[in-house]
């Protein structure tokens, strides 16, 4: 297997010879990360996801993906397609077929992949994303919104992707399907697929990243850790961070002690470890 | 008719008043089917190019939009060629024989194309949804006396506009989604591609269902269909201009209509 | 004089056999900002398409002003009472902002000069002058919703009704949108359907609905406070009640905003 699943060196890429939506984009993704990539409307990260899985593809720089060098000649992307899995904004709009189950095997199916391979990747997906027969017997429309979103996620992962690329997953889901949907993810990642995320914000995904990425006019600005990100917080434009971290910053006790604000739990923490004993003067 | 997009821009085309444009379309249309002569045919396709040129309409931006009907011309061309069997014939190639006076009606009928779809991508390109809607309305409104729903079919004529280019890109993104799962047009077979369409055209039904459930939620909501009497907010005044568009067209028509008598 | 904008008296409302609304009985007073949230399948999205008239009650009735709503009745009240839905790509039917805007007022049959006034003025209050002349398709979803509002807001209207106007947004888009509706909740009376708990913490009251009735009515200190509510109901406990319980003497040094909880 491949420690790098994906590595990007100075890649370049416009839309019908308009401006450049990526610049000069290097980037390397080991096996195994969850990593938060953040950008607003035309920073370049819709354009870099669709690299992701070669429906973009450019020869002005190199992209390699899981060890295969992409370019704008590139065929047979089947099995690119299979092993770097990408589930976009609302999938649920996406979802055609009969029954649940016919919309989860259809990329298995593009894929020709082994019946018993597809078994099996069924099974272990009815334990990991709650469905059972019953559910897989409907039309998905019959489906509450969030139950929509986790049937299109497993749909993709059912074909046994080494990375899965998520675009805004949690976009339009309320809390409880939020939580949900981000310890389908956890659990995900720790079973040893790497996760990319796209988004706009952090807000909710924070406490999951290990790695942030940030776009800016198709540049990469930054590419680090929490901790760092965190370190250069002044350097950056940090709408994205969630609200509990701005409120350390707002108590002037974030600089210094980056390491403490990692997840909500922690700032929580952080906090009464700071103004717990304290009296009101 | 051309489906060629609104262009935001301020060329002579773009101030005239869209009524005006929309009249002036119409009678293209007949005087495109009555005119018989090349020369006449000539004459005026001229006189357009040329507008197009005088107007800031920019002969680029016009080649763009007639850029996809290219195929439609060859087709006409290839059809009228082989079926149209009149005249002495000029020249064989096998079994294909072109005949000089199907060749000339050949090029009548694409002369013919040629400046009704230019009529037509002039209009849609130097006039916004909103006054073309407006400009259908008023010209239609005489048929409102034969109980005809000129305002409602206008307004659907509005509708369409506005969503139809949504439905382009909805399409598009569902493509892409259906390409990451290994389902991609370029692998099938020719026959398989219609089943392709197929079924990428049912989540796009679903979402134009709800969508047209939604629009008819935020009509509702901002009081259509209460009062029979609505105004309208876009005024439309006759200028200058567009008495010497009146002018310079009435002459061209004459003209050309001189050329086809001779 | 009854400071009752809306009044619903034993509504109910069933589609296709199935009871939705059972019994709901509610009051709204003037000039207040209403939550009113619920699981999905609770009944709130039909409440809040009978109480903007978009929908007739199966019995019971919907007084706006003390005057019922009927079929009759709603061409005289549209004005009064808007909505803005939750879907920002299908509610701007014009293909310029400015024509959206304009909808409205068209069909109420203004005079153009009024027209013109209204439009400019709503413009100015959003701040979206400078999208006047765009095709909707090149906003953002959250300059969609804002423009929604706008096709609305040139009403005027007395009840504004918003049904999980948010949630398909990104969150930068979330806060620019829920702070315009903060600035009006002076001059309008707003019913927000909303699963979000921050926007719910900025209301004065909040209604919960599940299974078709109205089964919690309270302050949203007194919900936010409450851990086994938020259970039951799916909500997220906002940062700043986090912190409150954690630290109740401190709120004020901590910065934490949990609004006036005497109100």
């Amino acid at each position: 297997m491949f420690v790098l699943e994906i590595k990007i060196d100075k890649l370049n890429f416009s839309y019908n010879n308009s401006q450049n939506a990526l610049e000069n984009m290097d980037l390397e993704i080991k096996k195994g990360e969850f990593i938060g990539v953040i950008g607003n409307t035309g920073s370049g990260k819709s354009t870099l996801l669709k690299h992701f899985n070669a429906i973009l593809k450019s020869s002005n720089g190199t992209v390699n993906i899981l060890g295969r060098l992409i370019n704008d000649k590139s065929k047979n992307l089947k099995e690119i397609r299979k092993a770097v899995g990408v589930v976009f904004q609302f999938p649920e709009e996406q979802l055609f077929s009969e029954t649940v189950r016919e919309d989860i095997l259809f990329g298995p199916v593009n894929f020709s992949l082994e019946k018993d391979e597809i078994n099996d990747s069924l099974e272990k997906l009815k334990k990991i994303f709650n469905l059972d027969d019953e559910i897989l017997n409907k039309n998905s429309t019959e489906l509450s919104g969030g139950e929509q979103r986790r049937v299109s996620i497993a749909s993709v992962m059912v074909s046994n992707p080494s990375i899965l690329v998520l675009d805004e997953p949690t976009i339009g889901l309320d809390y409880k399907n939020r939580c949900k949907l981000l310890n389908l993810l956890k659990e995900i990642n720790n079973s040893g697929i790497t996760i990319i995320l796209v988004s706009h914000d952090l807000h909710s995904v924070w406490h999951l990243l290990k790695r942030v990425i940030i776009l800016e006019k198709g540049k990469k600005i930054f590419d680090g850790d929490k901790i760092s990100l965190l370190k250069n917080r002044k350097n950056l434009d940090t709408y994205f961070l969630p609200d509990y971290v701005e409120k350390l910053e707002e108590l002037e006790i974030l600089e210094g002690n980056e390491e403490k604000a990692l997840s909500q739990e922690a700032c929580l923490s952080y906090i009464q470890e700071v103004f717990g004993g304290d009296k009101l003067d | 008719m051309v489906i060629g997009r609104y262009l935001e821009a301020s060329s002579f085309y773009h101030k005239l008043h869209p009524l005006l444009k929309i009249s002036l379309f119409f009678i293209n249309t007949i005087f495109a089917i009555t005119v018989n002569s090349l020369n006449s045919y000539l004459f005026f396709s001229g006189c357009v190019l040329i507008s197009i040129i005088i107007s800031g309409l920019g002969l680029k931006n016009y080649l763009k939009a007639m850029k996809p009907l290219i195929i439609i011309f060859i087709w006409t061309l290839a059809f009228q060629l082989l079926f149209n069997k009149e005249g002495k014939l000029i020249f064989e190639f096998f079994f294909l024989k072109f005949y000089d006076k199907s060749l000339i009606s050949a090029i009548l009928v694409l002369f013919r194309m040629l400046i009704l779809i230019s009529s037509g991508t002039i209009l849609t390109l130097s006039t916004s949804p909103t006054e073309l809607t407006h400009a259908f309305e008023d010209f239609f409104s005489p048929l409102k006396y034969f109980k005809v729903p000129v305002e409602t079919i206008s307004l659907i004529l509005s509708i369409a506009l506005r969503f139809i280019p949504v439905f382009f890109d909805e399409l598009e993104r569902i493509e892409i989604a259906q390409k990451s799962k290994g389902y991609d047009i370029d692998d099938l077979k020719f026959f398989e591609k219609f089943k392709y369409y197929g079924l990428l055209f049912i989540p796009l039904l679903l979402s134009a269902v709800k969508k047209s459930e939604d629009i008819a939620s935020a009509m509702e909501i901002k009081a259509y269909g209460i009062n029979r009497k609505t105004t309208r907010f876009r005024e439309y005044k006759f200028e200058k201009h567009d008495f010497l568009m009146m002018i310079s067209y009435f002459f061209i028509i004459l003209a050309t209509l001189l050329i086809n008598q001779i | 004089m009854s400071n009752k904008i809306l009044e619903v008296k034993n509504l109910d409302f069933s589609y296709k056999d199935k009871k939705i609304l059972n019994n709901i009985n509610l009051d709204f007073k003037k000039g207040k900002f209403i939550g009113i949230t619920g699981k999905n399948g609770s009944g709130k999205s039909t409440f809040a398409k009978l109480i903007a008239g978009l929908e007739r009650p199966h019995s019971g009735g919907v007084f706006f002003e003390s005057k019922e709503i009927t079929e009759e009745s709603i061409h005289d009240i549209r004005p009064y009472i808007s909505m803005v839905f939750q879907n920002p790509n299908n509610q701007i039917i014009a293909s310029k902002v400015i024509d959206d805007l304009a909808f409205g007022l068209e069909n109420l049959g203004l005079s153009r000069p009024k027209m013109i006034e209204r439009i400019y003025e709503t413009s100015r209050k959003l701040g979206i002058e400078h999208l006047l002349n765009k095709n909707p398709e090149e906003l953002s979803g959250g300059q969609k919703q804002i423009v929604a509002i706008g096709g609305i807001l040139v009403f005027n209207p007395k009840i504004i009704i918003l049904d999980e106007i948010t949630s398909m947004l990104d969150l930068h888009s979330k806060k620019k949108v829920f702070d315009l509706i903060k600035t009006l909740k002076n001059e309008h009376t707003i019913i927000m359907i909303s699963h979000d708990s921050k926007e719910l913490a900025h209301t004065d009251r909040v209604i919960i609905f599940n299974k078709g009735k109205v089964e919690e009515d309270l302050k949203p200190f007194d919900l936010f406070t409450n851990n086994s509510l938020l259970d039951k109901y799916d909500l997220e406990k906002p940062f700043d009640y986090k912190l409150f319980e954690k630290f109740p003497e401190q709120c004020e040094r901590l910065g934490v905003c949990i609004g006036n909880k005497n109100r």
